[in-house]
């Protein structure tokens, strides 16, 4: 697809009170155009709820529910059963923070996606808490700098899209700031598929990652290029790895070097040889399992339909 | 004796610190002092404030501040957002960082001493600049010192100039030598105030259920949030909208080509850095 043929209408609002280069504006647009503004954002406390502005105003340009932070999945569901009463086919869509999704929403998250609700939950993920000021959550990943966590993390982050991967739903998607067109259509092909979706966008934070503000984007293919971040899809139990990440699983592609990610962010600026050392596992066993769960996947169907 | 100050300045340019050293100083020189941020989002380029409390007998109240005695203005531009007079009682103090003179200023309180001073000045001939940007805080601490000296409250420079050095370690003296010098620039003059008061009418309370409806510019014009101006050389431009999509703040419209609407453009520069064909440039935004 190209940028052209893109939805031109703007859903959210220019004056808003986000950072400066800040990636949920930009990822919150784009999941907006390709869903052509027919949704029902759902919003728990967030970045988002505090930069669509004050009462009587908002800067998004469909209708904000804005519920408490844990309950978020079961917010929507309800909203979307109200909806399927009344015969209106609006997409409710849940657009949520890794607080709200990795800690605090993650019960509400798990019940929805078991009871198969017809909804879309994205989930921008920051790896900290960045609206209260930079605390370490659930995503924060090994050595990064936090304000409660001033050496460094000393626990690897959890991966909240392969627990969703084990609900069986019918659509699982990670994507990244980085590559936009691809969270464009990755939110179309969920939008034309019913049961429970689940999108994850790599969402790089300048004040809170301590980087430049123009370096937003750059960051995102930068995660995505050296393997930290792994854009991956699955359709109905079909799994597979998209983009770049498809290319180095195929040996296509080099991946980058780890240490220019990590060196590019001045949260891993106090990190040494051995906890870089420490990453680079973390990541390498990730990829490995990854590659083999697409293998056996892949395997699996193959037998079935002999 | 009780003196209450808010500080406003905009995220980033350090009017929580100043509040923060201010009450550190006033606590070495045998006060009671207290200081604290005011709580909401707190985000680069937007209008921030901060208050300290200083006395000679213990504190009770931890509330806000709503008369202060001494306000400090860090940032000329924040004028045209906030208003800074509201609320200083009778006969306080007002300190801006500015180029204009004490006279130019109009409010509605009878009498206020206005301290004037260039700080932004200041702190670029003594190389005090961060990431680019000139650190104003504490050269505005040195006229504080002389509002004190009004309220027969004093504090003692030097003890100012230890705070300073021992909180920023090498850059510490440059700190100093501005602070000595802002406090020697500061122009002090007592004006009778012109604005009319506005009588407050009493609203009626009525219950609505709570709904928002959209507007552009719910933080109001964010053009003041600039440091950086984007600007798009149209002869290189080759109409590929990367910048369009990636735009973080939906400042560019697409028309007949893409335009940058600088009413609302932060100047995060996303625009520049995602450009394949490198045609837009960057350059110093100045307001004022």
């Amino acid at each position: 697809m190209k940028i052209s043929e893109m939805e031109r209408e703007e859903y959210v609002l220019p004056g808003n009170t986000a950072c400066h280069g800040c990636p949920s504006t930009i990822c919150l647009r784009t999941v907006l155009k390709a869903l052509k503004g027919r949704a029902i954002l759902v919003i728990p406390a967030c970045c988002t709820s505090v930069y669509m502005g004050p009462f009587p105003n908002s800067a998004i340009k469909v209708p904000v529910f804005n519920t408490a932070f844990a309950s978020a999945a079961a917010t929507a569901s309800g909203i979307k059963a109200s909806l399927e009463m009344q015969g209106d086919d609006t997409e409710v869509v849940v657009w949520a923070g890794d607080g709200g999704t990795y800690d605090i929403g993650l019960q509400a998250l798990s019940g929805a996606a078991e009871r198969g609700e017809d909804i879309i939950y994205i989930c921008y993920n920051n790896e900290i808490y960045s609206n209260t000021g930079i605390q370490r959550s659930g995503a924060t990943p090994f050595g990064a700098w936090t304000t409660t966590t001033w050496a460094g993390k000393t626990e690897h982050r959890k991966d909240v899209s392969e627990i969703m991967l084990a609900h069986g739903i019918p659509y699982v998607a990670t994507a990244s700031t980085g590559y936009l067109k691809d969270l464009y259509e990755k939110v179309k092909k969920a939008k034309e598929i019913k049961g429970f979706r689940y999108i994850e966008i790599l969402a790089p934070c300048p004040p809170g990652w301590r980087f430049p503000m123009d370096k937003t984007v750059h960051m995102g293919k930068l995660a995505v290029e050296s393997g930290m971040w792994i854009l991956l899809e699955s359709v109905n139990g079909r799994f597979r790895f998209t983009g770049v990440s498809r290319a180095i699983a195929e040996g296509k592609r080099k991946m980058r070097d780890l240490e220019e990610y990590l060196i590019s962010q001045e949260r891993f600026s106090h990190l040494s040889k051995k906890e870089i050392d420490e990453i680079r596992r973390y990541v390498q066993e990730k990829w490995s399992r990854l590659i083999k769960l697409e293998g056996e996947v892949d395997a699996a169907i193959a037998k079935f339909y002999v | 004796m009780m003196a209450s100050i808010r500080f406003h300045g905009r995220g980033g340019q350090g009017a929580v610190t100043a509040s923060k050293l201010l009450a550190e100083v006033a606590y070495m020189s045998g006060y009671y002092s207290q200081s604290m941020p005011f709580f909401g989002a707190e985000r680069r380029g937007a209008p921030v404030i901060a208050f300290t409390r200083i006395s000679d007998e213990p504190l009770f109240e931890t509330s806000q501040v709503y008369h202060p005695n001494i306000v400090v203005v860090l940032d000329p531009v924040i004028l045209r957002a906030v208003d800074i007079f509201s609320g200083v009682k009778e006969g306080g103090t007002v300190i801006i960082n500015t180029t204009k003179k004490p006279e130019d200023f109009e409010f509605e309180q009878d009498y206020l001493n206005i301290i004037t001073v260039d700080a932004t000045g200041v702190a670029i001939e003594n190389d005090l600049l961060l990431a680019g940007l000139p650190v104003v805080n504490t050269p505005m601490l040195g006229p504080l010192i002389r509002a004190f000296e009004l309220l027969n409250m004093p504090l003692k420079l030097e003890l100012l100039e230890r705070v300073v050095t021992r909180k920023f370690g090498k850059a510490g003296m440059k700190n100093v030598s501005a602070i000595k010098q802002a406090y020697e620039r500061a122009e002090m003059k007592t004006i009778r105030g012109k604005r009319k008061r506005k009588r407050r009418k009493k609203e009626k309370i009525t219950v609505e259920f709570p709904i928002s409806f959209p507007s552009e510019g719910v933080a109001g014009k964010t053009k003041m949030w600039r440091d950086f101006r984007p600007e798009i050389d149209y002869e290189k431009c080759n109409d590929c909208l990367s910048c369009w999509l990636h735009c973080p703040e939906s400042a560019i419209r697409v028309n007949d080509r893409v335009e940058i609407d600088y009413e609302y453009c932060k100047g995060c520069l996303v625009c520049s850095a995602i450009c394949p064909k490198r045609a837009v440039k960057t350059g110093r935004e100045v307001f004022a």
